[in-house]
């Protein structure tokens, strides 16, 4: 009886589970059947990177014929540096010695070469909602969460072989890690252009499929000199005379990890600016194209380095607590009193502001914190009473001038 | 019957694995989903539960494949349940409702593939909004595209391996 009747709401019940068991997975995340589901990944993973390689067996042989170009200009870089190469050694070591000399009469944290691993590219997901790339290397081999990752790229600017920034490690198993290419929508890191004063915030969440985006430009910097007014002012200006304008942009320019949040070091080659985006309040935008070819990627070096300490030990009463936005309403104390004084029935005039010693500077406030809140005994309410004192006085003497008796 | 379930579950495993090589690959990251078109093989082929349970367990694979992010105090933060629902809702609504209108041709094919395509990613889309973050770089209409071109072939696959014809007996 009680079959017959599940039977035939077995459609509802399925239904029912379905929707249930996929919103409380989303809600309740750590639960032992979500932790059994995703380590399905590690198999799925394993066989389609053998896929893979089956696959490039055919796809390579293809790819290799259309790169030629590609593979000759990186054997001419290699060719190049392998000359430069030789004559390194002789300088390396006096400017090692010179370099730790200076480091110590200007009280810099030594310099420390990170130790890394090579890794194998498992798998690259680009196309799912939250993208990732796998490597098979893990907790075994050494990788901790928020490691830096790294791949060989070409500089398109000048042909030579570069380490650019791929992402970061943001999960580790026994034999495997999840990274986070710098594309990911859930990306962000701060990154400048090395020698002026250009520093950024650099997000995956661009839009655009294999860009990244730059957020929190200074207003001041040029980026596109041909966006400045969007319009052109005066006669056209000759092909030489536009490329010395253009120089004042950064279209073209590299950007370069800053190490200011204490995950990645700092210098890595990040991408190229390759368009202006638009602005973002007082702030400019632009668009990065990575130097890593992301869809190619078969091999990346990890970099041993664990989030710098000051980023764990960062203590809480040293947060900055800002409880009005920068560019928020202020609620100045005149305004405040005003606006209590409105509130109130019983209509009582301001009390007499205190005499400020001019001399006398006024005392620090105690606490540190930067709150943008201004205390009660500022010179705005001052003000404003001397102001309207005034006018009362220039009324006074106009009534008079009108009326001499 | 448990023969044809282990031979779907082999098939979903085998859309799941494909999902994850860059065999298909077209320019820079633009590739099909599989597994949205063996949801909507299944959900026109065989109704509404199967669509459902195909979409849900392959829903739950693809979330898998998204894989885990430590977060604070070293907890790793999953995001299993997005595609399971998205998926599972869209193979239960094809195959319950959409059958009326579906006819078995190149063009209805592409159609069906496209705009199925583009409504599952939507979905999609909207839950992680709703459940993470905004994601911009999230593929609509390339993938669609993608589906819809490839979906005459895998379908022409699919009932051949499955002996599914649409015009067999008992398929409506």
């Amino acid at each position: 009886m009680l079959w017959d009747r599940l039977s035939q709401l077995r459609e509802f019940i399925s239904v029912v589970f379905c929707v249930l068991f996929s919103i409380s997975s989303l809600v309740w995340n750590g639960n032992l059947v979500v932790k059994g589901v995703a380590s399905t990944q590690r198999v799925s993973n394993a066989v389609s990177s053998s896929i893979d390689s089956f696959g490039s067996l055919f796809k390579s042989a293809y790819n290799k014929l259309e790169s030629y170009e590609s593979v000759r200009k990186e054997r001419d870089s290699y060719a190049k540096l392998i000359e430069e190469y030789k004559v390194l050694p002789q300088d390396i070591n006096s400017l090692r010695a010179e370099n730790e000399v200076l480091r110590k009469e200007l009280g810099f944290t030594p310099k420390v070469d990170y130790p890394y691993i090579k890794a194998e590219v498992l798998s690259i997901r680009l196309n799912s909602i939250y993208r990732t790339i796998i490597i098979n290397k893990g907790k075994d081999a050494g990788i901790r969460p928020y490691m830096p990752v790294i791949g060989r790229a070409i500089d398109e600017t000048n042909g030579q072989v570069i380490q650019a920034l791929v992402g970061k490690v943001i999960a580790v198993t026994g034999g495997s890690s999840v990274v986070q290419p710098i594309i990911n929508s859930n990306f962000t890191m701060g990154v400048q252009i090395p020698k002026t004063n250009f520093w950024a915030t650099l997000s995956g969440n661009s839009g655009r499929g294999m860009e990244a985006v730059l957020n929190y430009i200074d207003n001041g910097i040029i980026i596109d000199p041909k966006l400045i007014t969007g319009k052109q002012i005066g006669p056209t200006l000759p092909t030489n005379e536009t490329s010395f304008i253009e120089s004042f942009g950064n279209l073209g320019r590299a950007v370069f990890s800053s190490s200011s949040g204490g995950v990645f070091p700092a210098a890595i080659p990040v991408g190229i600016i390759v368009e202006e985006g638009p602005r973002s309040g007082s702030f400019k935008t632009a668009y990065v194209k990575p130097y890593i070819r992301f869809e190619e990627l078969q091999f990346v070096t990890v970099i041993r380095k664990t989030p710098d300490k000051w980023v764990e030990d960062w203590p809480e009463e040293k947060s900055i607590s800002i409880e009005n936005p920068y560019f928020g309403e202020l609620n100045f104390p005149g305004e405040i009193l005003e606006s209590k004084e409105v509130g109130n029935k019983d209509k009582k005039p301001l009390p007499a502001p205190a005499p400020v010693n001019p001399i006398t500077p006024t005392p620090a406030p105690k606490k540190t914190e930067a709150k943008t809140v201004i205390p009660p005994n500022a010179t705005a309410p001052k003000e404003k009473k001397k102001l309207s004192t005034e006018t009362d006085d220039s009324e006074e003497m106009l009534r008079k001038l009108e009326d001499p008796n | 019957m448990i023969l044809e379930r282990i031979v779907i579950g082999v098939g979903i495993l085998l859309a799941h694995i494909l999902n994850g090589t860059n065999l298909f690959d077209i320019g820079t990251a633009i590739k099909p989903d599989f597994m949205i078109l063996f949801v909507i093989f299944f959900a026109l082929r065989k109704g509404g539960m199967s669509g459902l349970w195909i979409g849900f367990i392959g829903g739950l694979l693809t979330d898998a494949a998204l894989g885990g992010e430590e977060g604070l105090g070293g907890k790793v933060y999953y995001k299993i349940g997005i595609h399971s629902l998205s998926f599972s809702i869209v193979g239960y609504l094809l195959g319950k409702f959409g059958r009326i209108s579906y006819n078995e041709n190149f063009v209805s094919i592409s159609i069906f593939a496209f705009l199925l395509t583009l409504v599952t990613r939507g979905v999609t889309y909207m839950l992680f909004s709703f459940f993470f973050h905004p994601n911009l770089n999230y593929s609509f209409m390339a993938t669609s595209i993608y589906n819809a071109a490839i979906a005459p072939l895998t379908f022409f696959t699919l009932s051949w391996i499955y002996k599914l014809d649409p015009t067999s007996e008992g398929m409506r």
